[in-house]
């Protein structure tokens, strides 16, 4: 019994800190798990490694997770919340609620629907930044090019900084002959609205929140992440320039 | 700037948080919402940013989309991460990322300091916004 407590609480705990939630929430729903299960927990979670003491009656159990990879996920983090919620009403027994936590880890969308999402979001991002007609145009196949190649790299097991300058890279060579045939185009308005869908949205808005909540361990190690991907990015398409002009 | 510019804008703003908010797998139910809060939070960047500069609008509309984001994730039984985070992706500064690598490049590290001081300054006022209303409503849970 005890240890299946621990697992069920050690999954939900690593479904979230992988889905980039905060680590504050990450502890929170993990102590709250375990209090409706009738279990003392203590859990301690940073960016990459969970550790965990869950006791009863004098009884305790300690589990360590390392973390290794982190996705942006906000389906997953809902959803353990809600099956947290739910444990905690009573409404789930831990059988269920164990079995709850495998089924999220089910894709929501399919590629195409991701893909076609990523070309529709560089467009906007393009609009709002100022581009028009064949702006738009070239800026879809742009956040294209940026989507599948991260994808492909994730493969390769690419770390995130590789993944960025490749992909940056890669893109700034396309907008950049793209602009070769269509001289009137704003290289970057395109380039931007392009490596838009690479920025870590989710790992900022996680830091910022954990540093207000006084984990300020996890909150700086998440901005640091976040900085290294912008200068990834940066880095990459500063190469690519760097070729065309000269 | 005239309606038809708004419109546009405010379509463009809510189809790129939507867009986002399907790249990071939101829930089906609430990517209506997440787009919205986006929509609304450019509205108020671009009603505020003629007066004050991109900096305090930037604040502005961060702290707009996280006070929609938090009564809405209490109305949708969600945590307010869910809908905050596509919401500030209109806001985030790429273009002067983008100005400050080439000021950089060309040689121009003054000019690329200032872009970087700018995106700094800006990424500031978006994580203030949040921060600040988030825990304001953090306050009154106790």
């Amino acid at each position: 019994m005890h240890s299946e407590v621990v697992d069920l609480i050690l999954a939900a705990g690593e479904m979230l800190l992988t889905s980039g939630a905060e680590v504050y929430r990450t502890e929170e729903t993990m102590e709250r798990m375990g209090k409706a299960l009738g279990y003392s927990v203590e859990a301690y979670v940073t960016p990459t490694g969970i550790f965990l003491t869950v006791g009863k009656d004098q009884e305790f159990l300690t589990r360590i997770r390392r973390i290794h990879y982190r996705t942006e996920d906000l389906g997953r983090i809902a959803g353990v919340n809600a099956i947290s919620r739910e444990l905690a009403k009573g409404d789930l027994t831990l059988q269920e609620a164990s079995q709850r936590i495998k089924d999220l880890r089910g894709l929501s969308y399919t590629t195409f629907q991701r893909v076609l999402a990523v070309m529709v979001a560089s467009v906007s991002f393009t609009f709002i930044l100022g581009g028009r007609q064949m702006e738009l145009i070239v800026a879809a196949i742009a956040g294209l090019i940026a989507f599948s190649v991260t994808k492909v790299l994730e493969h390769f097991n690419a770390n995130y900084y590789l993944s960025g300058i490749a992909s940056s890279f890669l893109v700034a060579n396309y907008v950049y002959l793209a602009q070769y045939f269509f001289p009137e185009i704003s290289t970057p308005l395109v380039l931007v609205g392009g490596l838009m869908v690479l920025v870590p949205g989710v790992a900022i808005a996680s830091a910022v929140r954990d540093i207000v909540q006084g984990e300020l361990l996890s909150g700086t190690s998440r901005a640091a992440e976040a900085l290294a991907i912008a200068a990834a990015l940066a880095a990459g398409s500063a190469l690519a320039l760097g070729l065309w002009r000269w | 700037m005239t309606f038809y510019d708004l419109t546009l804008q405010f379509l463009a703003a809510f189809l790129a948080s939507g867009g986002f908010a399907v790249l990071y797998k939101i829930p089906l139910n609430l990517l209506y919402y997440a787009s919205l809060v986006g929509a609304v939070g450019w509205l108020g960047y671009l009603a505020v940013v003629p007066f004050s500069g991109a900096v305090f609008a930037t604040f502005v509309a961060a702290a707009v989309v996280s006070l929609l984001a938090e009564e809405l994730s209490r109305f949708l039984k969600t945590p307010a991460t869910t809908l905050a985070v596509p919401g500030i992706i209109p806001l985030v500064p790429g273009m002067r990322v983008y100005r400050s690598m080439e000021y950089f490049l060309q040689g121009d590290n003054l000019g690329g300091l200032n872009e970087v001081a700018m995106t700094l300054l800006i990424a500031g006022a978006i994580a203030f916004g949040l921060a600040v209303i988030g825990s304001m409503f953090r306050l009154k849970k106790r």
